[in-house]
């Protein structure tokens, strides 16, 4: 008897691989998304209020 | 230019507020950031946890009547989705809000994996029963004649049997028996190479079932008629036919069964041999003949019952592969008729009386099977009045040299002439689609060869349904070009056009 942790493992580890691409790039770019807004944002208000 | 004495203080207090402002935005990113970071990192490591790892015993074993591990498709995907679920929102509480984008995702792939693979089961059971239905494969059980809709399997790991491999649940391409060897689900995909058996009667099948066409051939007559010896003699002369021909023409004999029961087959046929009486008791058994011609292959399957069985309509009734067959062969003993026996003179009676059968009405078990026949196409839905039916007069060794030598005559003739069989011919005309009149010879010749007859109605038997094999043994086994010249053939025997 496999182990059953070995149970369906090709299929399994394929879809892990698939799943942190498909989780991990979104992420990466929501966070560069998000430090690029923060700093034009900053920008903007420190040139609104300090000319 | 005015000189506000506030200008400084303002400015300064502009600055500080700018930066207090731009102090939050950026805190409040950086929470953002932070957040989404601790989030994913958990999705991450649930989904290595369960998926890549596979730490997860949610899985089910196989019960106690379950034959093979489910496929992934067949529920752990969801289960695993399910499982990475539960364990990020234990982790995260609330904040599982933000990562149902993330599990929606997961969802998605999970669902096209069932697509692909559910796809894979409907396209390759598709193509496995095209390629049966497109080669008119059926597979009837030689043992309880039941059609079967696919053979069952026994793994080789571990001995259990099952019952439908094909496609599904358990398994698209493969699926894992409970012992975890690997078993083809298909045909198509090399099945036929594990034991078989019949999914009614869980007998062993050693033909391959489903790889080539099945020829049911049912071989009927009272009892001492002469069956059994007929069905040696069918199997010698295809076999005399691959013996002359090997590059054409091949004869295996299917399954132990198969060859204990013809394996004698010359010492049968022997001249001076009696072949003993098929015991009553048993229903017949098919014996399965593979013949293969090129790339055409037929899987012949004979049924040879004892004589008793066609006596009664009760008993009939059982021989169910009679429904799946499309040529018979009525076989009958010539000097059991009366109007032969009466023209024989007193010497030949003499000489011949221990050769003679007892049944003296070859009709009543023509009636018999034909009523079943057509009992049984109804059932089944065939269509009737298609069927071929041979009359094979037997013995036509000893009807040689005597008064009623049926060499010379047509055998349809000497039929209705000698026999007297006018009503039963005229009976079969209607009741089959076409019907053909042999006299045979189930004797082998001083060379060992079998009799040109013989050749000459397994040439018919196969001409219709495996049109190329038909051919082979047509040309290069014709009995004048091969046996003729070692023996003068003993009997007529035309099959006349087909
Ligand atoms: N010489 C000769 N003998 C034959 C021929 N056909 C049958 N016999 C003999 O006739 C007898 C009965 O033949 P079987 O083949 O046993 O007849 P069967 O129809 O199988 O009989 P059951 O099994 O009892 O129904 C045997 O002794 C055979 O040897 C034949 O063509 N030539
Ligand atoms: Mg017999
Ligand atoms: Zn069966
Ligand atoms: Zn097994």
């Amino acid at each position: 008897m496999i182990d059953p942790r070995h149970r369906y493992r090709t299929v399994r580890r394929s879809t892990a691989f698939l799943l942190y691409l498909i989780v991990a790039v979104p992420t990466l770019m929501a966070l560069f998304l998000l430090t690029d807004r923060t700093i034009l944002l900053v920008r903007s208000v420190w040139e609104t209020l300090v000319p | 230019m005015t000189d506000d004495p506030w200008e400084p203080f303002l400015s300064t207090v502009r600055t500080v507020f700018a930066f207090l402002v731009c102090a939050v935005i950026v805190l409040a990113a950086l929470a953002l950031v932070v957040g989404l970071l601790l989030l994913v990192r958990i999705h991450l490591r649930r989904i290595h946890e369960v998926l890549y790892l596979g730490d997860h015993a949610g899985v089910g074993s196989p019960g106690p009547e379950d034959f093979a591990w489910l496929g992934y498709h067949g529920g752990p995907v969801w289960w695993d989705l399910a499982e990475v679920y539960r364990r990020v929102r234990l982790d995260t509480g609330l904040f599982v809000v933000f990562l149902y984008p993330f599990l929606a995702v997961q969802a998605v792939v999970a669902a096209a994996h069932l697509a692909l693979a559910w796809a894979g089961v409907v396209v390759s059971r598709l193509v496995d029963a095209a390629l049966l239905a497109a080669r008119r494969i059926r597979m009837v059980c030689p043992n309880c004649f039941e059609a079967m809709s696919y053979p069952s399997y026994v793994c080789d790991g571990c001995g259990r049997t099952h019952r439908d491999v094909r496609p599904g649940m358990w398994g698209v391409f493969r699926r894992h028996c409970v012992c975890d060897r690997a078993l083809p689900t298909l045909l198509l995909l090399g099945s036929a190479d594990l034991d078989t058996r019949c999914p009614h009667c869980d007998h062993a099948l050693e033909h391959r079932p489903g790889e080539a066409r099945e020829f049911v051939l049912p071989l009927f007559g009272a009892a001492g008629a002469g069956k059994t010896r007929l069905a040696h003699g069918l199997y010698l002369s295809l076999e005399h036919g691959a013996e002359l021909h090997p590059e054409t023409l091949s004869v295996e004999l299917m399954g132990e069964e198969t060859e204990r029961r013809l394996r004698e087959s010359r010492t049968v046929l022997s001249p001076r041999h009696r072949v003993a009486p098929t015991p009553p008791g048993r229903r017949a058994h098919g014996a399965t003949l593979r013949v293969a011609a090129g790339r055409r292959t037929l899987l012949v399957q004979m049924y040879d019952t004892a004589g008793e069985w066609f006596n009664t309509h009760e008993r009939t009734e059982e021989l169910s592969y009679l429904g799946r067959a499309t040529t018979f062969l009525l076989v009958l003993d010539p000097l059991a008729v009366p109007a032969v026996w009466e023209a024989l003179d007193a010497e030949e009676q003499r000489r011949l009386a221990g050769d003679r059968s007892g049944a003296r009405d070859p009709e009543r078990a023509y009636l018999q099977v034909r009523d079943q026949v057509q009992r049984q196409y109804r059932t089944l839905g065939a269509a009737p009045g298609k069927g071929r039916l041979a009359v094979v007069v037997t013995r036509g060794d000893l009807l040689a040299g005597t008064s009623v030598d049926p060499r010379g005559t047509p055998p349809e003739r000497w039929l209705d002439e000698v026999v007297g069989a006018a009503n039963l011919l005229r009976a079969a005309r209607v009741d089959f689609g076409s019907v053909e009149v042999f006299v045979t010879s189930a004797v082998t010749g001083p060379s060992g060869a079998p009799d040109p007859s013989l050749t000459t109605l397994s040439r018919w038997v196969l001409a219709r349904d495996a049109g190329a094999l038909g051919a082979t043994l047509r040309e290069p086994c014709d009995p004048l070009s091969d046996a003729g010249e070692e023996r003068v053939p003993v009997s007529a025997g035309t099959g006349g056009p087909s």
